[in-house]
């Protein structure tokens, strides 16, 4: 079984292989505000037009160069993504299609008009609807094609005299004459000839020669990046999550084998979360947890965190299995929404820079996430085992116990995050509070979880009280989180907003409830069978 | 007595107080997404009743603790904790009545000593440096005409507010006159700007709207295609004994012109694109405006005449040449604008030239050569794009006057940035009481009816820094390849030391402490550094009381098996499960 365990994990860490486009993909680029190898322009750019990670399961890189070498073609390819179907039909676009050709989109004359109308509401400022802002992105998309093939995306031609000064792109390097528009012109020339042998043999001069126009970025910067992308460890992390997650769910008790075995996976894994968010904080040259992607990823691994902590102190089994089941629909939610939860590493807005206190403020802050997170998994478990299993009585003393003390370590670590951030607040802005809506809603989070501790001091809640009220408090965190930026949007804290995803969230909310109301009745009605809760007293009062 | 102290000090009344609080923060937030922060603010945050609200959690939380007196040992984090917020309270009621949190907005190259804070008031008084100031926040109950507000100002005078708009706009617009220059009102509809009203007047020049430049000129007749640009020859500016004239050069060059109300008649002798002294005489070099000049002729009633050089470009050359008698009191000056110089991007596209006969006609010429006569109220299409435009009025001699009209911000916009408040005054006891219109940061003179002149003013409540701040320098990096900020700075003089102020690093002096907030670029002119300026005396009550209550919860949690002998928690006892 070890042997087995290792062999995965080999397999998992080996590095991407050497390939046709090795070189190219490492050749720095300036895009967004950042120099990044193009590897990295390639991979977002595609993924933003076509919404894949790897269209027609091509490498990023290939994709755009085809595109490059045959412009026509690619106009003329179904490749620009447009899924809403409302809009499809209004546009007169076949609704169950999910690529449309450039081609297609800017000779219909619903999407010409759309598109007058969409301007002029920008330039007359009024607001887009939400229809209006998914149009807008269908015309980002065509727009975003274009500057590939007019050559305007790579700006890999770099700056003469600054490395951080502003680099030309190929459209620059054609009205150049020089070297490098000779190598590129071979090496579009193979691309175009299909033939991705002779673009990686174009591909060393064609580097030497830019790299002659001026200076150039760390390579081992570039090499890191590649490599963050190559080998993405999140998305290697969470199958070992659920490796661990079966094992210890079969597990017959904290001592046996399968429990180590799966404590054991859940290590590897949790190492790869490690790797992977130490590469990108390297990349960005920054403490990881300024947008909802990175928080997303930092919740995952507070919540693992604490798990593993809690379980090598009570091998209980249950703190990681919530956390573990909490961490793998995290990792997987930040690896399928890129629209909700946008991956691309982006220079920060200039308040956010250096700060001491705002790395503090925001892991503090997350990390009370993750402890909820947690919490709102042993809720569940809670819930559950009350409502279907209540003969288990040691079972449920020891849930009740965990639930406790998840809730303690995100309340303690939520006061002071949110205390941090008017540490962080007074030392930016110069003032402690403000009534900023993400200030409240931590507070209000915070607020509900109190509302919880002292409910069962007055004994009005006892532990399925508290577990049903952890689910519940759950949802002021997720507002906090998520809802401030995306459903609110307004405040200070507005350089995390975004679009997207509201109603899935809400879903999930109502879920949350039902799942409570069910189970509530259901114990309600075991309860009534038999003897009221007698493992359930009020805590004695303070 | 005991009864209502139990109360006040049961964790019953904890639990509603804090889901009351949650909810009512909860719904705050909303009304702030949909409103705005001020609005939010006003209604709840800094409303009487929300402190209210919580005095009573003060209170709650000060009688829990103290119903437990004398404390036992196992209770040191729940007494440390609360302990905590009471201060934290005290702290943040400290900072509110004694704390200040403005704005100071510094041009390079000068200094402020005056904080901005942003409490709007009306001002009023005979002495510049003692104006009464009084509150003016009109934004959630505004006057209206039948619901005014009277403030007696003594001396006899009161001020009725009886107007306000929260955005406002000030346009100017030309009404007939009996004396004036002309004025016409063009419409362009477009669907991609919707409708702009314009007015043109010939001291405009050429004025640009969008895609597309226009100019109006007083003329006898069309002239034909391709000939000299009247208003091309720029302006002239005379100033005659304080009354100041504005003049087209072409039209001097036509015939001389009498200035209204003086003894004086000017006219261009003429006109040379490119000054250059050649065998000491001052003559055309070419006809590029290169360094446009014009001679000029002022003669008075009596027939004794001035004549001057005037330079658009090297205005210190100006020269007087001859002089027949007295001096005049006549100060003149030239500018003709560079042709096409732009502030903002490239030059419009298009080009409309538009000429007022004397019988009110309007002709226009399009840059493409169309031609045509304007019918009041029809469109006319230009062929840029689907532009059409309409001719609304057309005064031959018109004085401008400013209207208000109120703005709405749209929703897509924020609220902070739409333009500023306007409130609508009369001053009984004044010379003139018809009402008039104030915007943010105006100060007006009026004269009373005892013929001494007051004061009225309308913008945001001030308080000395205490210390002067000099911008020396301010400088923007920005991210590479874009033009999105990254960091910027502030190189400020204060009482002779030098400081650089940047985002996370103030400045204290003065008992206050400066921030680097944001700035605003000026088109060509110097940048404008803006630092929010604070001073919070409950900072070091509130940090205290935070310090208490995060570690009154570790206490609680972590630390109380120590506190009470009893180790309850224990990990010892964690039940073990078999299944």
């Amino acid at each position: 079984m070890k042997r087995l365990l290792l062999i995965i994990l080999l397999a998992l860490a080996m590095p991407a292989l050497a390939d046709d486009f090795s070189q190219l993909r490492r050749l720095p680029a300036q895009d967004g505000g950042r120099l990044k190898p193009l590897d990295t322009v390639a991979a977002e750019s595609v993924r933003f037009i076509t919404g894949k990670v790897r269209f027609k399961n091509e490498d990023p890189l290939w994709t755009e160069l085809r595109w490059m070498a045959d412009p026509d073609a690619a106009l003329a390819e179904a490749n620009i993504e447009f899924r809403n179907k409302d809009l499809q039909t209004k546009l007169g676009l076949d609704p169950n299609g999910r690529w449309y050709s450039f081609k297609e989109l800017s000779e219909n004359p619903q999407v010409k008009a759309r598109q007058m109308d969409v301007h002029r509401k920008m330039q007359q400022k009024e607001e887009l609807s939400n229809e209006d802002k998914e149009f807008s992105q269908l015309l980002a998309r065509m727009q975003m094609l274009i500057s590939v093939l007019d050559g305007s995306l790579w700006h890999i031609v770099p700056n003469s005299a600054d490395v951080n000064g502003s680099w030309g792109s190929l459209a620059d390097l054609k009205n150049i004459e020089c070297p490098a528009r000779e190598e590129m012109g071979k090496l579009l020339e193979s691309a175009k000839a299909n033939k991705p042998a002779g673009v990686a043999s174009a591909t060393p001069a064609l580097a030497t020669a830019l790299a002659a126009m001026g200076p150039q970025p760390p390579t081992a910067w570039m090499e890191r990046e590649v490599q963050y992308n190559s080998f993405h460890a999140f998305g290697k992390a969470w199958p070992l999550y659920v490796l661990a997650f079966f094992l210890i769910l079969f597990a017959p008790s904290g001592q046996s084998k399968l429990y180590w075995l799966g404590m054991f996976s859940a290590a590897a894994g949790f190492s790869l979360h490690i790797y992977g968010f130490v590469l990108r904080c390297l990349i960005a040259g920054r403490p990881p947890v300024t947008n909802m992607y990175e928080s997303v990823i930092w919740v995952a691994f507070g919540a693992v965190l604490f798990a593993l902590i809690f379980e090598l102190v009570y091998r209980t089994r249950y703190y990681l299995l919530a956390a573990l089941a909490g961490a793998i629909i995290a990792l997987i939610l930040a690896d399928n929404l890129p629209a909700v939860l946008d991956p691309t590493i982006k220079p920060l807005t200039p308040v956010l820079r250096n700060n001491f206190w705002l790395t503090i403020h925001v892991l503090t802050i997350t990390l009370s996430y993750a402890a909820f997170l947690l919490s709102l998994g042993l809720g569940h478990m809670v819930l559950w085992a009350y409502a279907f299993q209540s003969d288990k009585k040691e079972r449920l003393k020891t849930l009740n116990k965990a639930l406790y003390k998840a809730i303690q370590v995100g309340v303690l670590l939520l006061a002071a995050g949110t205390i941090l951030g008017g540490v962080w607040a007074n030392y930016s802005w110069g003032r402690f509070w403000g009534w900023d809506p993400k200030e409240v809603w931590a507070l209000i989070a915070l607020l509900g979880y109190l509302a919880l501790l002292h409910g069962r001091y007055a004994g009005w809640l006892r532990h399925f009280g508290l577990a049903a009220g952890s689910i519940v408090a759950y949802l002021g965190v997720l507002m906090a989180w998520y809802g401030v930026n995306f459903v609110l949007g307004a405040g200070l804290h507005s350089y995390g907003f975004g679009n997207g995803g509201v109603q899935y969230v809400a879903m999930f909310c109502a879920a949350e409830l039902l799942y409570v109301a069910v189970l509530t009745w259901r114990y309600r009605v075991n309860s009534r069978s038999s003897r009221p809760d007698p493992v359930d007293p009020p805590d004695p009062a303070l | 007595m005991k009864a209502l102290y139990k109360f006040l000090a049961s964790i019953k009344l904890a639990v509603v107080l804090l889901l009351a609080l949650a909810a009512i923060l909860g719904t705050a937030t909303f009304y702030e997404s949909i409103y705005d922060t001020k609005t939010a603010q006003h209604l709840v945050y800094n409303s009487v009743w929300f402190a209210i609200f919580l005095a009573v959690l003060f209170i709650n939380v000060f009688c829990a603790a103290a119903i437990r007196y004398p404390w036992k040992p196992y209770q040191t984090g729940f007494v440390i904790t609360h302990v905590g917020i009471l201060i934290l309270l005290i702290g943040s009621l400290i900072t509110m009545f004694y704390g200040v949190d403005g704005q100071m907005a510094v041009e390079e190259g000068s200094s402020s000593d005056r904080i901005v804070l942003d409490q709007p008031q009306l001002l009023f008084g005979t002495d510049q440096a003692q104006l009464q100031e009084i509150p003016a926040e009109f934004r959630w109950s505004p006057p209206r005409e039948d619901h005014p507000y009277r403030y007696d100002l003594g001396q006899g005078v009161t001020a009725v507010v009886d107007g306000y708009y929260h955005h406002s706009v000030a346009e100017p617009r030309y009404v007939a006159a009996p004396e004036g220059e002309p004025a016409v009102k063009l419409e362009f509809t477009s669907s991609r700007f919707g409708v702009l009203d314009n007015w043109l007047t010939p001291s405009m020049g050429k004025v640009v709207f969008g895609p597309a430049s226009a100019r109006l000129q007083a003329v006898d007749k069309v002239p034909e295609p391709g000939a000299a640009q009247a208003t091309d020859l720029g302006m002239l500016q005379l100033l005659v004994a304080d009354e100041p004239f504005l003049l087209p050069v072409a039209d001097l060059m036509q015939k001389p012109q009498a200035l209204k109300g003086t003894v004086y008649t000017v006219r261009v002798v003429r006109y040379l694109p490119t000054a250059v002294v050649r065998e000491n005489k001052l003559v055309n070099g070419g006809p590029e405006p290169k360094n446009p000049c014009v001679e000029v002729e002022v003669k008075d009633d009596h027939g004794k005449r001035e004549r001057y050089y005037l330079f658009s470009k090297l205005p210190q050359l100006n020269t007087k040449f001859e002089q027949t008698g007295p001096a005049f009191p006549v100060r003149a000056m030239f500018e003709q604008a560079e042709p096409d110089a732009h502030e903002h991007g490239p030059a419009p596209k298009h080009h409309l030239d538009l000429y007022l006969t004397p019988d009110g006609q309007v002709h226009y010429r399009f840059e493409n050569g169309k031609t045509g006569t304007f019918v009041p109220g029809e469109p006319v299409s230009p062929g840029w794009m689907d532009i059409q435009i309409t001719q609304r009025d057309v005064f031959a001699k018109a004085r401008q006057e400013t209207v208000y009209r109120e703005f709405k911000v749209p929703k897509a916009d924020k609220e902070k940035e739409g333009p500023p408040s306007a409130v609508r005054v009369r001053l009984e006891g004044a010379a003139n009481p018809e009402p008039m219109w104030l915007q943010y940061g105006d100060l007006k003179e009026v004269k009373l009816k005892n013929g001494k002149s007051f004061i009225i003013g309308y913008a945001y409540r001030s308080v000395p820094a205490g210390v002067k701040l000099e911008l020396l320098d301010f400088e923007v990096g920005y991210d590479p390849g874009t033009k999105t900020a990254a960091t910027y700075k502030s190189k400020v003089k204060v009482e002779g030391q030098e400081y650089t102020i940047q985002m996370n690093e103030p400045l204290h002096r003065g008992g206050f402490t400066f921030y680097q907030s944001s700035y605003q670029e000026q088109p060509g002119g110097p940048w404008i550094s803006v630092f929010s300026v604070a001073n919070d005396p409950g900072i070091f009550l509130k940090y205290l009381g935070c310090i208490l209550l995060v570690s009154g919860i570790f206490t609680m949690f972590y630390l109380k098996p120590y506190m009470t002998g009893k180790r309850k928690y224990n990990a010892a006892q964690m039940p073990k499960e078999t299944t």
